[in-house]
């Protein structure tokens, strides 16, 4: 049974995700020890990858590059680089519904190009009993701060699943999961609305979310398991990751819950930590790359 | 309270909060750790699943059913090899998160807490 990571990437006009792609594929072989990874982008992406990056390194980094075609869509989402900038850009980063047929793999761990990960415990889903795993709860690195649009899609709505990280087999089961997640994507404000969903724009999560419930039997019955580390970690986009140290090292400036606008420092060793402050993440990119290569 | 005291307390303040959030950062990262899969199973490796299945490795027991986390029926064919890792998985991570909260308590300023090692 052939095994390994899919990592999906898409540029916009100033979030290079293809750079951050290739730094955690990076830390993704070192700490995981995996080398079958597969990163899925379009043209435009790689193009940039190629003026940005040496050729060797793109081809030590990836196993495949699939390149697929990115359509123009009218979904925009708010990008923060900390409290002080504010973008409205497109995110088109919505077809991870299509990993079930892109994917080379009988097994599939699939990860956001901004969960860094530092350490091999996601390691732990190969040749699992269950077909399909997704965590629903991620804590704040900052230990007092919660989010409840994290809980919960809505106030009275059905539980967060985070598509940040996920892991399937290939099977008849996951098949029609993911098929459901294709019509969730095609009828989505049919959806939206049917599920309380307030935001307009289209989130892998919210779309995993109505998937899982629906999966689950529309109800909170826990058939689709945790991965084996049942939580993620993240930091907002409000935060800053303003050094990689060393390997495995992050170092964070995390704002405050009642100064906006003012942080405290924390260091991470070894742990997995889903960075969303993207443009944090690019600036660090090169240095990764450096480092772990 | 003059204006230096003020600032001292502010600068304490700042350090506990820091303190206070690098010792969650170490608690949740060994929680992760204390995590082990094994057979398609995953199972949090607590004092509670040493004991237990201490007791049937003291009685002779070579294989047994564990239920995992996720309530699976997962068959240990090696009990002994079994307990011998989940007892190595606990006191490395247990080890590690004393020796890495030791070395934070000597630390008496901020910048120091999060200094790389």
């Amino acid at each position: 049974m052939s095994q390994g990571i899919v990592l999906f990437a898409h540029n916009n006009t100033e979030i290079d995700y293809g750079s951050v792609a290739i730094a955690n594929a990076t830390m993704i072989k070192h700490h995981m020890g995996v080398n079958s990874i597969t990163l899925i982008t379009d043209e435009g992406t790689v193009r940039h990858m190629n003026n940005t990056w040496d050729k060797n390194i793109i081809d030590s980094t990836f196993e495949n590059i699939k390149v697929v075609k990115r359509r123009r869509i009218d979904n925009n989402k708010r990008y923060r680089d900390t409290r002080h900038t504010v973008n409205l850009l497109p995110f088109y980063n919505i077809n991870r519904s299509t990993v079930y047929t892109e994917t080379p793999y009988d097994e599939t761990l699939v990860i956001d190009v901004d969960y860094l990960i530092c350490n091999d415990s996601l390691n732990a889903v190969w040749n699992h009993k269950e077909n399909l795993l997704i965590n629903k709860h991620s804590r704040d690195l900052l230990a007092d701060r919660h989010d409840r649009a994290f809980d919960r899609v809505d106030d009275f709505g059905i539980d967060f699943y985070w598509a940040t990280a996920f892991y399937f087999r290939k099977s008849a089961e996951t098949e029609i999961f993911f098929n459901l997640l294709e019509a969730i994507k095609a009828n989505y404000p049919y959806f939206k609305t049917l599920y309380g969903i307030s935001s307009y724009n289209f989130r892998n999560d919210h779309a995993f979310s109505i998937a899982v419930h629906m999966f689950n039997g529309y109800a909170n019955s826990g058939l689709v398991k945790p991965l084996p580390v049942d939580f993620l970690q993240h930091t907002l986009d409000y935060d800053e990751l303003y050094d990689v140290s060393s390997k495995g090292s992050l170092s964070f400036l995390l704002e405050k819950v009642r100064e906006h606008g003012k942080f405290i420092p924390a260091r991470t060793d070894g742990v997995n930590v889903h960075v969303m402050n993207k443009y944090s993440i690019v600036r660090q990119s090169k240095k990764i790359v450096e480092m772990y290569s | 309270m003059t204006d230096d005291r003020l600032h001292k307390a502010l600068e304490f303040a700042n350090y506990r909060q820091t303190f206070f959030n690098q010792k969650q950062i170490l608690k949740n990262k060994s929680e992760a750790l204390l995590s082990y899969s094994t057979q398609g199973g995953t199972f949090k490796v607590t004092q509670e699943l040493i004991a237990f299945v201490g007791t049937f490795v003291q009685q002779d027991y070579n294989e047994m059913v564990l239920l995992d986390v996720n309530e699976n029926p997962i068959k240990i064919d090696d009990l002994k090899a079994f307990l011998t890792e989940i007892v190595s998985r606990y006191f490395e991570v247990t080890n590690d998160y004393h020796k890495q909260y030791s070395e934070m308590q000597t630390k008496r300023r901020t910048a120091k807490l999060v200094e790389p090692a």
